[in-house]
């Protein structure tokens, strides 16, 4: 099985004092995925489709357990303008 | 004394984000250069695997083909690397707040006291490894010793992903055999006049009788004395530690009022040469620009930006001051005066990470260029050489900004305030 990065919309929560929390993962084809919990936050460069940043090991509501790494953005400055989120795809074998 | 002092350097920094991007990139030849296509451009940095076969950092492309046919071309992207060099530093900083970088890949860190791991330095030093590698998919080599200038030969002293210690027992047979040239600030030149005295080895230079050293090298032979014996001042530059600022800055309250771009980049270009003028007398770069703006009803402003690499090249200077100028004011009113000043100092000889944008050969020009007009200058006058698109504003040509206007350093090089 192939993996690639895959940048994906995220409904978040920031608190008071700033703490980002996501809440609900859509996925491009539609899917929608409710974090019921997020596990831990971690610091770490994924190593198997590349990039770095927070990663969020979260609970959904389907069930199951899936890592969404939130990852900076730069504007041309390199000045620090937002985040997005990222997460692993697993791409089927297309032939066998 | 305790070795404390630490120098981390990442492992061919932009090849190795690169890869920690891009995992389908790992183990493979590969080369960040400005532009692939251009066949005449150079190489910025290779992975191990192009370095195996020859592949060397300002190598053209063609070059580096010739001797590696399979090397991969990556398109360099400095924004990349900037967030993964602020990275690295939000690691350091969860140890330690004496925190000194030096270009986007490397750093001193002072860790005396600190209270991680126990406070033993050796330990930091491998959290501080292991981090690199769990969070940002790169490796770096780390010196620790007790001086900045032994810890830095302690990280070349062993690559990739190595930490080598220099401590009080073992220097002598560790660094002494090293070559001069591994030394900090001894560049090309200085190495030629110390093996012309027979000094070849850190060690021949460490045991080197001082005043002998001044007599050839002057002030700089006493310098190169005190580090080849691993003492420097030990002081860890903290970032946004204003105090012990060194910089170098001129502006000028013009005889109009400006009201356009090309005003502006005139007075910008007359300031950068002279800013320009005074890095390249002191033998420094500096890393970051600021500019001050004055506009008629004397309202100020002043904004900064750390440069790409750092430069006394007065086109470089001018470029820089002139983007900032144009990202922060917009003719709202006229002006009535401007600032340069360049900051963050280093020496011209240091070894840096080569600029993406700029092929060398350019650099080269400009660098020759800005030498025979210091010369021209220095001989007839300021008035004997001057850029023509500054005569296209005759009323704003005549300041002498070299010597009509103070000049000010501080810091390192002398104690008066700046703008
Ligand atoms: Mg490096």
């Amino acid at each position: 099985m192939k993996r690639r990065k895959l940048y994906v919309a995220v409904e978040s929560y920031t608190d008071a004092a700033g703490v980002e929390t996501p809440r609900i993962i859509h996925w491009p084809n539609g899917e929608q995925y409710p974090v019921t919990a997020v596990l831990r936050t971690v610091n770490r460069q994924h190593a198997k489709v590349g990039g770095t940043g927070t990663c969020y090991t979260c609970a959904f509501a389907q069930g199951g357990i899936g890592n969404v790494y939130h990852e900076v953005l730069e504007d041309d400055a390199s000045s620090v303008i937002g985040a997005r989120w990222f997460v692993e795809e697993k791409i089927e074998a297309e032939h066998a | 004394m305790e070795t404390c002092i630490a120098h981390v350097d990442a492992n061919c920094f932009y090849a190795s984000v690169e890869m920690a991007e891009h995992p389908e990139l790992l183990g493979k030849a590969i080369a960040v250069c400005g532009d692939p296509a251009n066949r005449h451009g150079i190489i910025l940095t290779a992975s191990y695997p192009a370095k195996r076969k020859g592949v060397k950092t300002a190598m053209a492309i063609w070059e580096a083909k010739a001797l590696c046919p399979e090397l991969i071309l990556v398109r360099a992207d400095l924004r990349l690397y900037m967030r993964y060099s602020r990275y690295t530093r939000d690691i350091f900083y969860r140890y330690t707040d004496r925190v000194e970088p030096f270009g986007l890949d490397e750093a001193w860190l002072g860790l005396r006291g600190c209270p991680a791991c126990g406070g033993e330095p050796l330990r930091i030093v491998q959290a501080i490894s292991d981090a690199f590698k769990r969070e940002l998919g790169i490796t770096c080599s780390i010196g620790l010793s007790f001086s900045k200038v032994y810890a830095k030969l302690g990280s070349d002293y062993k690559k990739p992903d190595a930490i080598t210690v220099f401590d009080r027992a073992n220097y002598r047979e560790r660094v002494f055999p090293l070559p001069v040239s591994d030394l900090l600030y001894v560049g090309r030149a200085t190495t030629r006049k110390l093996n012309e005295m027979g000094i070849y080895t850190i060690g021949d230079l460490a045991t080197c009788d001082p005043a002998r050293l001044q007599r050839k090298l002057g002030k700089m032979g006493l310098v190169v004395h005190r580090f080849a014996n691993g003492y420097d001042d030990e002081h860890i530059c903290q970032v946004g530690d204003r105090a012990p600022v060194k910089s170098v800055g001129n502006s000028w309250t013009t005889p109009r009022d400006l009201t356009e771009d090309t005003d502006a980049w005139v007075v910008f270009m007359l300031l950068c040469e002279s800013v320009g003028a005074r890095l390249r007398e002191l033998g420094c770069k500096c890393r970051g620009i600021e500019i001050s703006v004055r506009d008629a009803s004397l309202s100020w402003f002043s904004r900064q930006t750390v440069l790409p690499m750092p430069t006394n090249i007065t086109e470089e200077l001018t470029a820089a001051a002139c983007a900032l100028f144009r990202c922060h004011y917009h003719w709202s009113k006229g002006l009535r005066s401007l600032g340069v000043r360049g900051f963050d100092l280093v020496w011209s000889d240091e070894p840096v990470q080569l600029r993406l944008d700029i092929d060398a050969n350019r650099q080269e020009e400009l660098m020759r260029l800005d030498g025979a007009i210091d010369d021209l200058r220095r001989r007839y006058g300021f008035s004997i050489v001057q850029r023509a698109k500054v005569w296209t504003r005759p009323e704003l040509a005549r300041l002498d900004a070299r010597h009509d206007n103070v000049v000010h350093p501080h810091g390192y090089f002398g104690q008066m305030e700046g703008l």
